[in-house]
């Protein structure tokens, strides 16, 4: 490697050099191998340097966003090199930003459980104080299973795996009305967070229905309709996001 | 129909590696947080590593990998994953991923242990051979750049910084120097940065005549 050919390699790989300057610089190119040979070096270099820094810096964001990292216990960070613990810092570089993002799930996990703490609290208070008089809310205007989250769906679940997809239509029918009795319940919830978490368990039950609907349709083969389902359950935030948009693409290959 | 499961947690391999190849954001994610959670519940039964390095070698492994399929060292064709010389894949993503991650980590060990017995590490790096041939560098056009892509995460911070800051963000050596102020001298940073570039090489040149021209 040559250092005086560097800075013309750098400068026509960077776009820095006269469209008169370049046009000799290919010329030396074609003539000389060793040039060449350095100019290829660079660029791949350059090519490598660009491909790792973009991984990273899309790493690091979602990094920010995972909350599944409990066991880490150190408050690593990536870096641009593998050599030693946050060695190659570079503080203007936008992808190492040190603040945490939160995004809407988070905000709504905090929410969730802000208010699971109030309506633990309120059960412990109330069975010590033993009044009944002071209830604050009906528990039987949501079914048991809604407060626990998530739906017990076993026999549809169970009819699904018999193929027995017609029966298992009428059920998720059933559930599907029961769904909409208990959403119209949380409207008269007069505690905001009490409010927003109950329907937040309601759409976790929704979601699952929808998702067992679509093997429904598709067992039935109703093709177009599970489709349908779901382009709107991947567009949908929540559990089953992911996995919709997974059968969505197998399905239409 | 009857063959796609009904409670998958995951996507498939299939649709990760069409995903990152297609520069989905959605699958891109998804493969990054499908390979680090298994990476976190199984490293421990590959290596032994702490905490902070086990986050080094996950990234350098993820990045191999991401490299491999947008290269087309991992595709999909019919429907079926291949990987190299168009050979189907055998076993799952996250496996391949381990086996690339444990050679990473015995990267990370070499870097951290030198002044080994010269006739054991040549006997070491003659069975590494085959293994770093078959996983992390492959015999093409491209293996040079796939050898480069490698020392660059071995590079001194020192030389990763100027590269970064030059090849990546573009910047001027006059405003590099603003930003790592230790250099007094233009000059001085592009001495720097030669030397890095050519110990660089000179390390991807051993690397690609040991693997590749054995």
């Amino acid at each position: 490697m040559k250092i005086e050919f560097q800075d013309h390699i750098d400068d026509y790989l960077l776009d820095r050099m006269s469209d008169e300057d370049s046009k000799v610089f290919e010329q030396e190119l074609k003539n000389d191998d060793e040039l060449r040979e350095q100019m290829e070096f660079t660029k791949d270099v350059q090519t490598a340097t660009k491909s790792r820094n973009e991984k990273l810096a899309k790493m690091q964001e979602w990094e920010d966003d995972y909350e599944w990292e409990e066991d880490r216990g150190v408050a690593a960070r990536y870096r641009p090199t593998g050599s030693g613990y946050e060695s190659c810092s570079i503080p203007s570089m936008d992808q190492t930003r040190s603040m945490p993002r939160f995004s809407g799930r988070q905000y709504l996990y905090w929410i969730s459980g802000i208010a699971a703490i109030f309506i633990v609290g309120f059960f412990l208070i109330h069975n010590y104080m033993g009044g009944k008089e002071d209830m604050m809310f009906n528990p039987s205007s949501i079914e048991y299973s809604t407060m626990r989250g998530g739906g017990n769906y076993e026999n549809i679940e169970k009819l699904l795996v018999d193929k027995n997809y017609e029966d298992a239509m009428k059920q998720i029918e059933i559930e599907e009305t029961k769904i909409a009795e208990q959403r119209t319940a949380t409207d008269s919830i007069a505690d905001e967070e009490r409010r927003a978490y109950d329907r937040m368990l309601i759409q976790e039950k929704a979601d699952e229905l929808s998702w067992m609907k679509v093997y429904a349709l598709l067992g039935a083969d109703r093709r177009d309709d599970a489709l349908q389902l779901l382009d709107e359950l991947r567009h949908t935030e929540g559990e089953y996001k992911e996995k919709a948009d997974s059968l969505y693409l197998i399905i239409c290959k | 129909m009857a063959e796609t499961r009904l409670y998958a947690k995951t996507y498939s391999d299939v649709a990760y590696v069409e995903g990152m190849y297609r520069r989905d954001p959605v699958m891109e994610r998804a493969l990054h947080k499908h390979c680090k959670q298994y990476f976190d519940e199984n490293y421990r039964g590959v290596f032994f590593v702490g905490d902070e390095h086990k986050v080094e070698i996950f990234q350098e492994s993820f990045i191999t990998l991401w490299e491999k399929i947008e290269k087309r060292k991992i595709y999909v064709e019919d429907g079926i994953l291949k990987g190299k010389d168009g050979a189907p894949f055998i076993g799952k993503l996250t496996t391949y991923f381990m086996g690339i991650a444990k050679l990473k980590f015995k990267e990370w060990v070499r870097d951290r242990h030198t002044g080994q017995d010269a006739e054991e590490e040549k006997k070491r790096k003659a069975k590494d051979a085959e293994i770093y041939k078959e996983m992390l560098y492959d015999e093409g056009e491209n293996a040079m750049l796939e050898i480069i892509s490698d020392c660059i995460s071995h590079m001194s911070e020192r030389c990763c910084q100027i590269l970064t800051l030059f090849y990546y963000k573009e910047k001027s050596l006059d405003d590099i120097m603003l930003e790592l102020p230790t250099f007094k001298s233009k000059n001085a940073l592009k001495t720097e940065k030669y030397k890095c570039m050519e110990n660089l090489r000179k390390s991807a040149q051993e690397i690609y005549h040991r693997y590749l021209n054995a």
